[in-house]
């Protein structure tokens, strides 16, 4: 699986220091910087950026203290260069800022502890679930397993089941929603082996999530990136491919029928199961070599 | 000439004013006004500043941000303008040309004694950090 440019080394000591220098911000101010920031440098940035690049942008972006002090940096009553007032939120804030380090320290560390107590509960209540598209849209992503399905439906769901190709690729790609009120980005494949695998029984696992509005149920028509944001209300296909290394006999069948995936809402990361209406299966027998 | 400390100050002045000019041109997202402000040679000391700037802009109503999902590009948030912010903008050009013909005249020696007595330091300092709105003219700078 392709990392992001936020995964790089550079880009994490960065955010966190980042992280520490905006501890004395209100939580709501922080999350958005730090949203503007991670979205800055994973568009400045290609993939597969160098080190000197990475350095070099991060460089321009300026020390984290510096970002974190203009954050908290209110002027007299007005934005700098005009003479708009800030709002009562932002005064209130202000005054929050003058409470003595040691007061902050104490709060902080208490307001650590019920956060992380909270943790699954808090990421819920802001962020919500991401889910199969609302018309369940799912498919094999070549052609000659499209060819070869077989669609069986029982107890409202369904299964959709085509030969084992051994040794070669195949996947399949299935729409994800997002119906909540925030954005969520899709930073990876959350499956592994205590929780399961993504794909029926192969190796070399690849997810990528389509780039741009979900308009056309034609999937091959899409750009596909290894991340991907879902703004509030919106869909984006996700399509994982592998090479099948499952031995099954004549008959026998395999499947999944749910995506497991890494998502990242604002400092939360989590591993989301979403359900699959339609389970993709792959039936033997298997060709060749096989691993059992 | 200016230290590299008060060209900061000058920079942070009036670095606003500039993202709602870019933004009365059209909604633009965050990296692309980094990307405008860094190609005017030395108004942007620092591509981070300007992420914090805009919150402050949309805190005070100036500007207006919502994500946008086009086809073919990646999901981003787009910065508006507001109403507020039009009028915020024309109240900083009339009182920039003003500022900007004052500072010239006492920089290059032309001011003229009766005028420099019509306009003490104190009132002049006062347009740069917070220029009133009030009969301001409408007139454009270009872009």
């Amino acid at each position: 699986m392709t990392g992001t440019i936020i995964d790089h080394p550079l880009v994490r000591d960065y955010l966190r220091e980042l992280d520490v220098a905006m501890r004395v911000l209100p939580a709501a101010q922080a999350h958005e910087l730090r949203e503007q920031i991670t979205g800055h440098l994973d568009e400045a940035l290609p993939p597969d950026a160098s080190d000197e690049e990475i350095a070099a942008a991060l460089s321009r972006l300026g020390p984290p203290g510096s970002l974190a002090t203009e954050a908290m940096a209110r002027g007299s009553g007005t934005v700098p260069g005009t003479d708009a007032p800030v709002t009562a939120g932002i005064l209130i804030g202000r005054r929050l800022e003058r409470v003595r380090g040691r007061t902050w320290l104490i709060a902080a560390v208490a307001v650590t502890l019920v956060v992380i107590a909270a943790f699954r509960t808090v990421t819920f209540l802001t962020a919500g679930s991401l889910e199969n598209g609302s018309f369940n849209y799912g498919r094999w992503w070549y052609a000659q397993d499209t060819r070869h399905n077989v669609e069986a439906s029982a107890n409202d769901s369904t299964q959709s089941t085509a030969p084992v190709r051994s040794g070669q690729r195949q996947g399949y790609v299935v729409e994800v929603y997002n119906g909540t009120g925030v954005a969520q980005a899709i930073i990876g494949d959350g499956s592994g082996p205590s929780i399961g695998w993504n794909n029926p029984g192969g190796t070399d696992e690849q997810l990528a999530v389509s780039q741009g509005p979900f308009t056309t149920h034609d999937p091959q028509s899409y750009r596909y990136a290894p991340t991907g944001v879902i703004p509030p209300g919106h869909s984006r296909l996700v399509r994982v491919l592998w090479t099948s290394r499952i031995c099954l006999q004549k008959g026998e069948s395999q499947g999944v029928t749910r995506l497991i995936l890494r998502v990242r809402v604002g400092w939360f990361t989590r591993t989301e199961v979403i359900p699959l209406s339609d389970g993709f299966y792959l039936i033997g027998p298997s060709q060749g070599h096989c691993v059992a | 000439m200016a230290s590299e400390s008060g060209l900061t100050e000058l920079r942070r002045g009036v670095l606003g004013p500039c993202v709602l000019a870019l933004l009365e041109l059209r909604p633009r997202f965050g990296l692309e006004l980094v990307r405008e402000l860094s190609a005017a040679d030395g108004l942007l000391t620092s591509d981070g500043t300007v992420y914090p700037l805009l919150n402050r802009l949309r805190d005070a109503g100036l500007v207006t941000s919502e994500w946008r999902d086009n086809e073919g590009e990646r999901a981003r948030r787009y910065y508006s303008i507001t109403p507020a912010g039009e009028q915020i903008l024309a109240g900083f050009r009339s009182d920039w040309d003003q500022f900007s013909a004052t500072v010239g005249g006492v920089l290059n020696h032309t001011l003229r004694p009766g005028r420099a007595a019509a306009a003490p330091d104190s009132a002049s300092a006062a347009a740069v950090t917070a220029p009133s709105t009030k009969g301001h003219r409408h007139d454009r700078h270009h872009h």
